[in-house]
């Protein structure tokens, strides 16, 4: 804020220093509503949680320290966990990179010049908006029900699950459909990047004789590079924090067979069916390390693929 | 009402009502600054949470303002959800101190809520000049609700788990309806009868075994309990493996349809839903489940290959008093209007069960429908039933979750029977402590 609104640079630097002190103490005084919020919603409960992992709490009963049993107990006693772990990398493998995949290809088709793209535009971002609805999940847990419009169609080429959600081997691919289905906030994304490329590259690299599969795999790839980094850790994080639709598709209590026992609905149940908070807080911290472990490779791994503009290799 | 008009009351209040008004106004000043508006209006008001559907609580509302209409100056606040969701929301609102004036309770939950001091003790309430008239308490209610010796709950209804089953089908397929005088081996040939006739579009049941009702009507049938006073389990690992051998034959032979049907049919029922002819629950459920099928359901015990029914009579509902509430003697009054106020016996039917009390039961004389199947049930299922086991533990419901979870994985052939006693073992020590 304060480097934005800086006054030219005509005036001596030693004139400007209090100056812009003061400006950045009155920027600190307009963000206090937000770091009051910041700390008291997210800091204070964030640690209150980190401190409770390490005790029995259940609500009602003073916590009593536990030191580590609780995460001994996750990692080498309690089958719900790994199974949950288990449903939870299924999910993220498949889900993250078919969205991703998606998101880019109908973004890529809208970005060509033709009547109608803002509709379009519009109707394929409508499902990121109704998407996480309680409403449109119990819809499509009907549709992939036994007997279901899906269930006739997959029938009729010889695909009989007798039913998505009664099946154990099908119900968390309606899971990943259903998320994959609002493939709309990573597809404004994608085409915001794509939209900043330059012209003058395709222009060039036709020139050369590429062909539209070599301009893709040349010029918008790596161009929209840190785009799709961004995308990633994104989707990627948003996974592995999956409920809602995992929830509504097997109506809370993760089924068939544990199939759609994903690790948030595991965490949800100890905590307001069990009342076990410090077990609960336990596996979410465990959550958020793995989470931010992950998250640290992609950054480590993301300087041999994702390429800044301006950047010099 | 000799003394000066007075504008908040049309009674002049006794010494309990002034204390608890001043108990109430701290309270009152917090709540009226977080905007409730528990204490506008001028005059008192309950607060009463329950869970269920919509149609009970058309019946509970009605109560409500004939309680309201008998008490002038007093206003009940209600609010149901359905069972789960009230369980979150009590225990989230114990735990903050936020528990409304009277709460529904289930026998599940009596030690949960009751050992953390959230329950008023009632029986200072309970006696002949007192609020809570328990004299007429119907018998097998005696002990529902005591946490040794304090009462924690009074019952608001009694039922008992119970074969629901689809009389008409059962005869169309020339199918024997199972019964107290049918052997489990019986009732699996005669459930796959249904399948066979259906094409498979009905099972003759719904799997009894996927929570552990099924499995505690078993273990009662041989003399046996699913928890021991402390909160163990009260059976050996052989008693779970004969019972799960048993539930595999059932399902191989046809008569519980395909594993999918339960999960297909949610939120509903595969009875509700027309994919099963029978189900093995609640009785006071009656109504429900025959206003989902669209026809009339019967109602019969389950079979047994010792002669012994294995179900009790249970307290289907209870209504507790919360310990922090500034009007426990109008809180008591209230729940001593529900259990024995006979014209609340006449609305409720037999939606939360049968009534508690011998005020009310002679009014289910007049019971009609459903209400009525339920009522004669009852009646000649009394001498029949065992005795009522001992409350569940705290994680007793977890553990539930657990063994069904673990019999769906069975169910769905994931694992065998072998492993699936070892993982429900092995979990109940974590999970019972």
């Amino acid at each position: 804020m304060a480097a934005t609104t800086a006054p030219p640079a005509s005036r001596t630097p030693g004139k400007d220093a209090p100056r812009r002190r003061r400006r950045g103490n009155a920027a600190y005084v307009f963000l206090t509503p937000w770091m009051i919020g910041a700390a008291v919603l997210t800091v204070i409960p964030m640690l209150v949680s980190l401190y409770l992992s390490f005790t029995d709490y259940n609500l009602f009963d003073a916590p009593h320290w536990l030191g580590l049993q609780n995460y001994r107990r996750l990692l080498f006693d309690d089958p719900q966990f790994r199974e949950s772990v288990w449903v939870t990398l299924k999910y993220v493998v498949v889900s993250t990179p078919v969205k991703l995949v998606l998101a880019l290809a109908v973004a890529l088709l809208l970005n060509t010049r033709r009547r109608g793209r803002n509709f379009y535009r519009a109707a394929f971002y409508m499902p990121s908006l109704i998407g996480a609805s309680v409403g449109a999940a119990i819809v499509w847990r009907i549709l992939f029900s036994s007997g279901s419009v899906i269930d006739q169609l997959t029938s009729a080429f010889g695909l009989h699950t007798g039913g998505w959600v009664g099946n154990p081997d099908w119900a968390l691919m309606v899971v990943v459909a259903l998320s994959v289905w609002q493939f709309g906030a990573p597809m404004v994304i994608f085409l915001a990047g794509l939209q900043q490329i330059p012209p003058d590259l395709y222009e060039a690299a036709s020139m050369d004789g590429a062909g539209p599969w070599r301009r893709f795999r040349s010029v918008t790839v790596p161009m929209l590079s840190p785009v799709i980094f961004f995308n990633l850790v994104l989707e990627m994080i948003h996974a592995f924090q999956v409920f809602n639709s995992a929830f509504i598709v097997s109506n809370g209590n993760g089924g068939p067979a544990g199939s759609t026992f994903v690790y948030s609905m595991y965490v949800y149940e100890l905590g307001f069916t069990d009342y076990r908070m410090g077990y609960a807080s336990a596996m979410t911290w465990i959550l958020v390390v793995v989470v931010g472990v992950i998250t640290g490779v992609l950054f480590k791994t993301s300087g041999r693929w994702v390429h800044y503009s301006g950047e010099v290799k | 009402m000799g003394g000066p008009p007075r504008p908040t009351s049309e009674r002049p209040p006794n010494r309990r009502a002034v204390l608890s008004a001043l108990a109430a106004a701290p309270a009152a000043a917090l709540l009226a600054g977080c905007g409730s508006d528990s204490t506008s209006g001028g005059g008192r008001t309950l607060t009463y949470n329950y869970w269920g559907a919509s149609d009970r609580a058309l019946l509970v509302e009605k109560a409500v303002r004939l309680f309201e209409k008998l008490h002038p100056g007093t206003t009940v606040k209600t609010s149901f959800s359905d069972f789960g969701s009230y369980w979150q929301k009590m225990m989230t609102a114990a735990a903050g101190g936020n528990t409304p004036d009277v709460l529904e309770m289930d026998y599940a939950y009596i030690h949960a809520l009751g050992d953390h001091g959230v329950l008023a003790d009632l029986n200072p309430y309970v006696g002949a000049d007192k609020q809570i008239d328990l004299s007429t308490l119907r018998p097998q209610l005696r002990a529902s609700g005591m946490v040794g010796a304090k009462r924690y709950a009074v019952p608001v209804a009694l039922n008992s788990l119970a074969v629901m089953y689809d009389a008409k089908l059962y005869k169309e397929a020339g199918a024997v309806p199972p019964s107290l005088s049918m052997s489990y081996e019986q009732c699996i040939h005669e459930t796959a009868k249904i399948s066979r006739y259906t094409r498979g579009k009905q099972a003759g049941m719904t799997d009894p075994a996927v929570n552990y009702q099924g499995l505690e009507i078993w273990l009662q049938q041989h003399g046996k309990a699913l928890f021991t006073a402390s909160g163990k389990l009260a059976f050996e690992p052989e008693d779970l493996r004969t019972y799960l051998t048993l539930m595999q034959k059932w399902r191989e032979s046809g008569g519980l349809g395909p594993a999918s049907v339960i999960n297909d049919t949610l939120p509903g029922t595969p009875v509700g839903a027309n994919r099963a002819a029978a189900v093995i629950t609640w009785d006071n459920q009656l109504a429900g489940f025959a206003g989902q099928r669209g026809s009339a359901l019967s109602l019969s015990l389950p079979p047994t290959d010792t002669g012994v029914s294995g179900v009790y009579p249970k307290a289907s509902m209870l209504m507790s008093i919360s310990a922090n509430s500034p009007r426990r003697a109008l809180a008591a009054t209230f729940v001593n209007f529900m259990i024995n106020d006979p014209r609340v016996g006449r609305i409720l039917g037999s939606n939360l069960g049968m009534p508690p009390t011998d005020g009310q039961l002679p009014y289910s004389r007049t019971f009609k429908g459903t209400d009525a199947v339920v009522r004669d049930f009852e009646a000649s299922i009394a001498s029949k039933q065992v005795r009522t086991p001992v409350a569940p533990p705290q994680a007793g419901g977890e553990f539930n979750t657990y063994y069904g979870r673990v019999y769906e994985k069975l169910s769905y052939r994931r694992i065998g029977i072998d492993e699936a006693v070892k993982e429900i073992f092995q979990q109940a020590e974590v999970i019972l402590g």
